[in-house]
């Protein structure tokens, strides 16, 4: 990443897709806000081929498209370091030793970027190139200029950042996808994504969580929000669970599409 | 914590506003910084040159004043000088004083014998003390006392004559003065 990058930011496009886990919507801005102008449902990223992408296609504007993706290919690490490398290549170089150490497959395979916590945390994000690749072929053959590949989590967590207020973890649920984000002084100590069945299956696995987060990393944890499609979660049972474990919910309006870029 | 900057398309593009008004504020800066810098040089050189007029200032009235402390030293020289010959004749003065012609006369009469007379005397002031003296005596044995009694005093008969029978001699005596003695 640039220095130019790294503060001023990427430019942001006119118009975004979401891959969900099974729909893929479009955003578009309209008076200044990203509005969801189309859902073609039961379609996942996976399955996007030349054919049905002509619907998506029709509904782009000829202008600079990002698309989001949620976080079912994404891998991502927390290391804790006691002292980090200034040098660059030396701390990349560091940072893939160790995760090699975690992950069992060829770290070549992926796009692998990481980002500075503080000064001993690092967040590490592996995506597979191959994905990558198709993604932005599939773009270019249909000459839709892609400039922006983000994952759904990482913008939540900026988004939800900025505000006055924030919770200790998030819960991301997009369908049968869940992802528990923790964070503490909004720095990220801790990411754990499950599949979930059914609904019993999501809190069973939210409590596992917030009790090996609370004896692992030592941290209490008072409050939570959940990010998600109305239609993919029941909200009441989770807050009923998580009351008995004296955390409360901060809630925050979905309709503010906080898993794309802000 | 700073946002997480992810995105990982190969055809991203920085955000041109951001960089503009980056640019423009690092641009609006410089200018700022080149404007104060002149406007500070500019106060500065004012001040530098208001400071050297003032310096010119002062060495001119240093100057002024070296000049008359100049002029005064040559008067102090001046007093002082003639001071030192008021001194120095102040000196001669109380030397002076400690010569003594009575003293010289006083011994001259004790020496002098009856019948003997002092025709012409001349008593020199320095420190030689020589009397000079032209004595008259008669008869002529009288001028024979008068040696013996002068020649404690380193006596020096320059010349001697008789005329009629009276003798006339020329002569020397040293009487040292009483401090001297």
């Amino acid at each position: 990443m640039g220095i130019a990058e790294f503060y001023l930011g990427f430019k942001k496009p006119f118009q975004y897709v979401y891959a969900g886990e099974s729909n893929i919507d479009i955003f578009k801005i309209i008076e200044g806000n990203l509005t969801r102008t189309k859902r073609v449902e039961n379609l996942n990223i996976l399955d996007l081929n030349g054919y049905n992408f002509l619907d998506i296609k029709r509904e782009l504007s000829g202008v600079e498209t990002g698309i989001i993706l949620n976080s079912r290919n994404f891998i991502f690490n927390i290391f804790e370091f006691d002292k980090l490398p200034i040098n660059e290549i030396r701390r990349r170089d560091i940072i893939e030793w160790r995760l090699g150490k975690v992950f069992p497959e060829n770290i070549d395979q992926y796009k692998h970027d990481y980002f500075r916590l503080n000064k001993k945390k690092v967040l590490s994000i592996l995506f597979k190139k191959s994905f990558k690749d198709e993604i932005e072929n599939l773009f270019e053959k249909n000459n839709i200029r892609l400039i922006y590949i983000g994952n759904s989590t990482i913008e939540i967590f900026n988004n939800l950042s900025k505000r006055k207020i924030s919770s200790d973890f998030f819960i991301e649920i997009d369908d049968k996808l869940a992802v528990l984000f923790f964070q503490s002084n909004s720095i990220p100590f801790y990411i754990r994504k499950f599949e979930i069945e059914k609904a019993s299956d999501l809190i069973r696995e939210i409590l596992k969580t917030i009790h090996f987060v609370r004896e692992n990393h030592s941290k209490e944890l008072h409050s939570y929000s959940i990010v998600s499609d109305i239609s993919d979660v029941d909200s009441s049972q989770i807050r009923d669970k998580l009351s008995t474990e004296n955390i409360k919910e901060i809630n925050i309006s979905n309709k503010n599409n906080l898993f794309l870029p802000k | 914590m700073k946002k997480i900057r992810y995105n990982i398309a190969k055809n991203k593009k920085i955000d041109s506003f951001k960089f503009s008004l980056f640019f423009t504020g690092i641009i609006i800066i410089s200018i700022l910084f080149f404007v104060f810098g002149i406007k500070n040089l500019s106060h500065n050189t004012k001040k530098r040159q208001k400071n050297l007029t003032e310096l010119r200032q002062l060495k001119s009235r240093l100057d002024d004043i070296s000049n008359k402390s100049e002029v005064y030293n040559r008067k102090i020289d001046a007093i002082k000088s003639k001071w030192n010959k008021q001194v120095a004749f102040s000196n001669l003065l109380i030397t002076k004083k400690s010569f003594s012609f009575l003293n010289k006369l006083n011994v001259l009469e004790n020496l002098l014998p009856e019948g003997v007379y002092i025709n012409e005397i001349k008593i020199s002031n320095d420190s030689k003390s020589i009397v000079q003296m032209t004595i008259v005596a008669q008869p002529f044995s009288k001028s024979i006392d008068v040696f013996k009694r002068f020649s404690m005093y380193n006596l020096n008969i320059k010349d001697e004559k008789e005329i009629d029978g009276t003798y006339r001699a020329n002569l020397t005596i040293k009487i040292n003065d009483e401090k001297n003695q």
